[in-house]
């Protein structure tokens, strides 16, 4: 299988787009390695702020990773056909997910050194340590059930029964890895803005955006460059889920609104207030939730309305705003927002600093270069079952001719 | 059978050594004479056997090709699975030593139901054997530390990537616990799969065996059982620098690691270890398929006498030209006087 991502591409593009992620790549590791020697005061972290963009890149990515059910889930349980030819696209892009999200862990770590402690002294109270149990457990099983589902189709038989068995469990799997990261906040008395049980149904419903809206991007760019088509229902079924998902997501950002103002809950209020308008002098993340404002609305405006859902153009443009918006919500107001209040009251800002910028873009490359591998043999694979079948239906309809 | 005796025979060797050493007090033995005498026989045995194969001669080229060879040149030659140059051979073969290219391309054959045929990409003594192979290398690269002093810069760079992560905030070597894990799984394979295990013989067990004591002994003596690595400094560094002095208090862990370490070095010229040079000396491998280009002559074709035309007609000319017979070299005027005289 391995083999299948070395066949020569046709397409040059694609063999500079791995070098220009390659170049990336070896910047985020210089960087990288400049914190390791400096330690993580080269971040925007402090006293305050102990989590930073690492940890919010994470939680995004999580959500990502977890969006694979959203394929797998139709297809496997309500026989929805036409996911068929992407399911394995989605558990790809699970992988490359899942990788960046223990990478964003482990450079968010002061003694990278000493993680193994993680697995050699146990801490089943923290839910950190649950989340490690159930993340690299779901990298394992979107492995597992990728590799032998695309192995079997490449070879044209069914894929082992053992297989199915994974994918019953990574069903309710993905749930759990978004449901751990979310308690890995809303565990905390400490913060009023993560203290609230929403954080898990929202954590989910905004994945089940955000993953699906960047499943139909990664299918236009596989269609414009290798010549691979998803297929027309099975995108205008994901840009149905991406607009549920969407809605519910909105619809649980603001009802956050109602209870921290109707009911003026100190505590609530000044996370929101920093956010959106700028709290005690310090505004530096209202730009950004203004764009997050302005994109969710002009993603629902697009989404909504069947019209411009089916139209590719717009259905595109509706699927990056999600993306956008989402990413800022997500990951960057979300975790930093939590934390900019301390427990005193005061404010503390953040700028993250450009190592570690240059490391976040580092990981983004190496995800997309797994995820760029990943599709390499997807497609190999499907050009070739594609030219079997066109062949053997050439063969019938001639024996039927005859 | 061959498992049975190369276990005999592996078990031994270490009893052999703690006897040895515990009740007979051979240190002297097993730390100085045996380790000098098993490299001495490693390196001329190596040299010899790699010069005797360096002798034997190749006059075709025979090279094992997978792609299109050079042709016309409309047709895509595969330069380096088909080489006809130098530089082919040699990319060929660095992606053979680095990166066991041809085992990257195995592959098992399936029957299914209804009888269909399938194959499928056979990773993992691809994978195996490049864990075992690097983790080998780049923990020999980190044992010079032992034998040089001051120890050099790159092998501290190397320790430090290498045992990146740590436990109880002692480094934990990768390599080491690869080299373990690879050769247990190398053996595995050969106890397991019938098919395997029908062709291995003993000399394919007994090394396993060799390396997995080498390799244990290893991470007993350095997470475990805390050897006096001092000690075992002074002990190396005299070896290497001819003046070799036995301290006290090694533990016999260590000396069941160095003879261990001796027996595979002195098996080595003997055995399939010889892969190691024998890669380079492979004819099927390290030749330019350039049968068609080139002309190669047989180094030992008999010399055979000819007796060419041209000799022929120089000892003839004047009685052909005589008879009138035609010539390509005409008689020049003296001699044409002659005949006619």
């Amino acid at each position: 299988m391995l083999e299948k991502a070395l066949i020569k591409e046709r397409n040059n593009s694609f063999y500079g787009w791995l070098f220009f992620l390659l170049v990336l790549i070896g910047i985020g590791m210089g960087a990288y390695i400049y914190q390791l020697i400096e330690g993580l005061t080269v971040t925007g972290m402090s006293r305050d702020i102990s989590w930073g963009l690492y940890i919010g890149q994470f939680t995004f990515f999580v959500g990502v990773a977890a969006s694979a059910v959203m394929l797998v889930l139709p297809y496997y349980l309500h026989n929805v056909k036409e996911f068929g030819r992407i399911t394995v696209v989605g558990e790809f892009l699970a992988i490359g997910s899942v990788i960046m999200c223990m990478l964003f862990i482990l450079v968010d770590m002061g003694m990278p050194m000493r993680v193994l402690n993680m697995i050699l002294h146990p801490t089943p109270t923290s839910p950190m340590f649950w989340d490690m149990v159930v993340l690299s457990g779901y990298l394992l099983l979107n492995l597992f059930i990728g590799w032998n589902v695309l192995e079997a189709e490449s070879k044209g038989v069914h894929p082992p029964k053992w297989v199915k068995v994974l994918i019953y469990i990574s069903i309710p799997w993905a749930v759990s890895i978004h449901t751990v990261t979310a308690f890995l906040y809303s565990g905390l008395p400490g913060r009023h803005y993560w203290l609230t049980a929403l954080i898990a149904p929202k954590f989910l419903a905004s994945a089940f955006a955000t993953g699906p809206a960047l499943l139909i991007i990664i299918c236009f760019l596989l269609k414009k460059f290798a010549g691979f088509d998803a297929g027309k229902e099975a995108i205008r079924k994901l840009s149905l889920i991406v607009t549920y998902s969407m809605c519910i997501t909105i619809f649980m950002v603001a009802v956050e609104f109602f209870t921290a103002f109707y009911s003026q809950v100190p505590g609530h209020m000044a996370t929101l207030q920093y956010l959106f308008a700028g709290l005690h002098g310090h505004s530096g993340f209202v730009p950004f939730m203004w764009v997050f404002a302005i994109l969710s609305v002009v993603a629902l405006v697009l989404l909504i309305p069947k019209k411009t859902r089916e139209k590719e153009s717009t259905l595109l443009i509706g699927c990056i705003s999600v993306f956008i918006s989402m990413w800022i919500e997500k990951g960057l107001s979300f975790v930093i927002g939590g934390l900019v209040e301390n427990p005193l009251g005061r404010i503390t800002e953040y700028t993250p600093g450009l190592a570690e910028i240059l490391i976040i873009v580092g990981i983004w490359a190496i995800g997309a270069f797994i995820v760029s591998v990943l599709y390499k043999i997807v497609v190999s694979v499907k050009r070739e079952t594609d030219v079997y079948s066109a062949n053997t239906i050439q063969i019938s309809t001639r024996n039927e001719g005859l | 059978m061959g498992l049975g005796f190369s276990f005999l025979i592996a078990c031994a060797l270490i009893l052999g050594v703690m006897l040895g050493v515990e009740v007979l007090g051979l240190n002297y033995l097993f730390a100085v004479i045996i380790p000098y005498l098993a490299f001495g026989v490693f390196f001329f045995g190596f040299i010899a056997k790699i010069l005797k194969w360096a002798r034997s001669p190749v006059p075709f080229r025979i090279p094992t090709t997978c792609g299109q060879q050079k042709s016309l040149p409309w047709i895509k030659q595969n330069k380096i699975d088909n080489p006809s140059s130098k530089a082919g051979v040699v990319a060929r073969m660095a992606l053979e030593v680095l990166l066991f290219r041809s085992l990257f391309k195995n592959t098992k054959a399936d029957l299914h139901e209804g009888g269909k045929l399938t194959y499928q990409w056979e990773k993992w003594l691809w994978l195996f054997g490049l864990i075992f192979h690097w983790s080998f290398f780049l923990v020999i690269v980190r044992h010079l530390r032992f034998f040089l002093d001051p120890v050099p810069g790159f092998i501290r760079i190397l320790e430090n990537v290498d045992g990146f992560f740590h436990v109880d905030l002692q480094a934990l070597y990768l390599t080491g616990f690869g080299l373990l894990l690879a050769v247990t799984f190398l053996f595995l394979r050969r106890v397991v799969i019938p098919q395997v295990r029908y062709v291995s013989l003993a000399a394919d067990y007994f090394p396993l065996f060799v390396l997995f004591t080498i390799a244990a002994t290893g991470i007993l003596m350095r997470y475990f059982s805390r050897v006096d690595v001092v000690a075992i400094k002074e002990l190396a560094m005299g070896l290497v620098t001819f003046s070799p002095t036995v301290p006290e208090g090694i533990s016999v862990l260590f000396y069941i690691h160095i003879f261990m370490v001796s027996t595979l070095l002195a098996y080595f010229p003997f055995s399939k270890l010889m892969h190691m040079g024998g890669i380079f000396m492979s004819p099927t491998r390290n030749m330019a398929n350039n049968n068609r280009a080139e002309r190669h002559i047989n180094p030992w074709n008999p010399v055979v006498e000819v007796h060419t035309y041209e000799a022929y007609e120089d000892e003839f000319r004047e009685k052909m030209a005589a008879v009138g017979l035609p010539l390509e070299k005409e008689l020049s005027k003296d001699e044409a006087a002659a005949t006619k005289a």
